[in-house]
């Protein structure tokens, strides 16, 4: 080989350096603490964790609870005095009604009390799916579907629609359940004034603006306005005919 | 892997788990499987957004054609084309008690079920292999189910208001002091939904500043409510003790992620039998483990209660252990009770903090009466306070059931998953055709079974679950045995390369807890 004293000293000096860079200690960015063992150990004895709940006084308010005894209907024995009922949520009345009550006992002598069972798996009962298809005459809608706990219900339907980066517009006084169901979909809340259609109008105007310095990301943000037909933090109708 | 361990006296009795390894060909295979299907799915995607297919998925109306869609194409790729091909193995209607036999309806699609039609008739007496039903107490007659038409007939099949204010009634009182005798614990609390039981009670118990330890394969309850509460969240390899010692260790020398500061509290959330492996947590080394870093322990016995233990108090009962070294005690009354709703329990003054601050007791409605009737005569007739000794028989009838399918199906030569004693028997498929041919040629035999794929487990390991029962009867298990050896042969799913001896069947008698057969 014809090749110059220069080059072979750049090569004899870059293979030097590889040698020294495979056995020199790895370098670690971030200096973690290198505590001794002994130390960790004591870090270890030392913490103390708080108590898993705190203590709640004797006289909470939400503590003692009433205790109902026989049928919660329209009159309702409370800790043994006999009371009118003004706090259930029993707008109809069918608590005590006997058609339902000996619908419910045939069911149990055909079905059982439980599902033993998801939906999915052979937890669908032929009850199940007419159900669903008297309430989606009755609503007037294509189809329903039923759910087995009523907090669950807004509160798992939210997030199977509305993902990380979408947009919701809800009412202040959204009940608890709308409020979780918020939390768990991870989406950007907007919070509008209660039943106030101008302050709605006017978030929804200010999106719009947003929407078009950014087109790209406006085509994939989905929007939605969640509200309640009657409130349960207020007692107010939302209106239905301006919303739509 | 197999494991036996007699973890320096921590344990009293070997804890026989085995994972076999997915066999190298069967994995290539299945990867070759879904590659297929993605092909064939952009395929028919394609043909339908040039419209030469019919488009038969969810669509917007003419209206709101112009809205952001509210199903991003790409996202529900997989339901369109893989789960559309296989969906009549689940949801199946059925229209009687979901015992050991059910009926089921009938039902066909014309147009490869994008929509089902029921044909009217109704198949009669499928042996159920797929309901939560463990100790056979979903029953149309017996004690229980008049007990609870009694209540219907006395209280009504409501409340209508939340237990703060006028929903909580004597039969609840009465439930929760049961309940807490049963498990061993001062005291409890009911909730109407197993579900939203996790997903609404630990965001009070940890908030931000606390550290959760959670299992990687524990169930969505578990994770909702972990992500609601706001604190930090870290996952420890399945059932592994050494993963979780590291990371308990890190926690407490290392602290919060940037502040250093010390963490309120740690919390580690495990379950009891987990639903999709059928193994079962390793109690004693988690308790050790818990003791020595002064953490606080969340079990969720969802299926583990009234299934496991000697005389059916779960996982707790199954180990020999003291009920009183979990600080919180979960389950639900759905699997192994018959009922619906689910329980927490533990001492006095986390129940005290409950009462006041879980959100379920503040928004959420209390359990119906009927249901809660049922509770109670179900948990009387297992604790044997009914005067009979059925709850005692029902416990034995399924230890000796779990054990003897299990043995039968790995000399047939399956794969099966999980500890020896757990009711829940998953049966490796792999590949994604063969998740719908085994729903299918199963039912054809009159059995019905739960099958899975993906997203409930990893994409290569689909499996069919079995959920045995003690209203299951041994001439069922055998038919049904010979069921699973005829569809294993003729779909070629017996993928074991290790074969059991066959063994005489020895009897089941006071002996069947204290020694392993092997």
């Amino acid at each position: 080989f014809q090749a110059p004293a220069y080059h072979l000293i750049l090569e004899g000096i870059l293979i030097l350096w590889i040698i020294r860079l495979l056995f020199s200690k790895t370098y670690k960015l971030q200096e973690r603490s290198d505590l001794t063992l002994k130390e960790k150990e004591e870090l270890i004895e030392e913490w103390q964790p708080e108590p898993l709940v705190p203590p709640v006084p004797k006289d909470h308010p939400a503590l003692n609870y009433n205790i109902v005894s026989g049928p919660p209907t329209h009159i309702i024995t409370v800790n043994g005095k006999e009371c009118i009922n003004f706090a259930s949520f029993n707008f109809l009345g069918l608590l005590n009604n006997e058609k339902v009550k000996s619908a419910a006992q045939a069911s149990l002598k055909k079905y059982g009390v439980g599902t033993c069972g998801p939906r999915g798996f052979y937890g669908t009962f032929d009850v199940h799916l007419e159900l669903e298809e008297r309430l989606a005459k009755f609503m007037r809608t294509e189809e329903a579907i039923i759910y087995s706990y009523g907090f669950a219900t807004i509160a798992s339907a939210i997030p199977a629609y509305s993902k990380r980066g979408d947009i919701v517009f809800v009412d202040e006084a959204a009940c608890f359940a709308i409020q979780k169901g918020l939390q768990a979909s991870r989406s950007n809340i907007k919070l509008f004034k209660h039943n106030d259609m101008a302050d709605l109008e006017r978030l929804l105007k200010e999106q719009e603006t947003e929407d078009q310095k950014n087109p790209r990301k406006a085509r994939v943000t989905r929007r939605f306005i969640v509200v309640e037909g009657l409130y349960m933090n207020t007692g107010d109708i939302c209106p239905l005919p301006e919303l739509v | 892997i197999n494991h036996i361990v007699h973890n320096g006296g921590l344990y009293k009795r070997p804890f026989n788990e085995a994972f076999e390894e997915t066999p190298m060909l069967v994995a290539v295979l299945t990867y070759v499987g879904y590659g297929v299907l993605t092909l064939f799915g952009y395929l028919r995607d394609f043909m339908r957004q040039w419209k030469i297919e019919k488009c038969q998925n969810a669509t917007e109306r003419e209206e709101q054609k112009d809205f952001v869609p509210l199903y991003q194409d790409f996202e529900n790729f997989y339901n369109r084309n893989l789960y559309m091909r296989i969906r009549d193995s689940w949801n199946r209607p059925i229209c009687s008690v979901p015992g050991a036999k059910v009926d089921m309806m009938e039902r066909v699609s014309h147009d490869y079920n994008w929509t089902f039609t029921y044909t009217g008739r109704v198949i009669k007496d499928i042996i159920n292999m797929g309901s939560y039903n463990y100790l056979g107490f979903a029953q149309k007659t017996g004690a229980c189910q008049e007990a609870a038409a009694k209540v219907l007939s006395q209280y009504g099949a409501g409340v209508c208001s939340t237990r703060q204010e006028m929903g909580n009634l004597d039969k609840h009182e009465e439930l929760e002091k049961l309940v807490a005798r049963f498990l061993g614990v001062e005291s409890a609390m009911a909730y109407g939904m197993g579900f939203a039981t996790n997903s609404m009670n630990i965001p009070a118990l940890v908030g931000k500043g606390c550290l959760i330890l959670s299992d990687e394969l524990n169930h969505a309850s578990l994770v909702l409510g972990a992500r609601l509460s706001g604190a930090t969240i870290r996952i420890f390899k399945h059932n592994n003790m050494q993963s979780l010692e590291k990371l308990l260790k890190d926690a407490i020398v290392h602290g919060q992620p940037r502040t250093r500061r010390p963490w309120k509290k740690i919390l580690i959330l495990v379950e009891g039998i987990y639903s999709m492996e059928g193994s079962i947590v390793r109690l004693p080394e988690v308790i050790a483990l818990k003791k020595k870093y002064k953490s606080y322990l969340y079990l969720d016995e969802a299926h583990s209660i009234g299934a496991l233990g000697p005389s059916g108090r779960g996982v707790v009962d199954y180990f020999g252990l003291n009920p009183e070294d979990v600080d919180v005690m979960m389950g639900t009354f759905t699997k192994s009770f018959g009922a619906a709703g689910g329980y927490i329990g533990g001492k006095k003054e986390l129940i005290d903090y409950l009462r006041t601050y879980s959100h379920s007791a503040a928004y959420a409605t209390s359990m119906s009466p009927p249901v809660v009737e049922q509770i109670i005569t179900s948990v009387k007739c297992i604790m044997g306070e009914d005067g009979t000794t059925i709850g005692r028989a029902r416990v034995q009838q399924l230890a000796e059931n779990t054990r003897y399918f299990r043995r039968r199906l790995k000399e047939m030569g399956f794969i099966i998953y999980g500890n020896e004693d757990s009711p829940v028997v998953p049966l490796m498929l792999y590949m994604p055709a063969k998740i719908g041919a085994f729903g299918r040629e199963m039912l054809k035999r009159n059995i019905g079974v739960v099958v899975v794929g993906f997203p409930a487990t990893p994409i290569i390991e689909s499996r069919a679950r079995f959920c045995l029962s003690a209203a299951h009867t041994k001439e069922m298990l055998d038919t049904a045995l010979k069921e699973i050896n005829e569809v294993g042969d003729l779909l070629q799913l017996k993928y074991s390369r290790r074969r059991l001896v066959p063994l005489l069947d020895r009897p089941f008698d006071e002996t069947t807890y204290e020694e392993t057969e092997d």
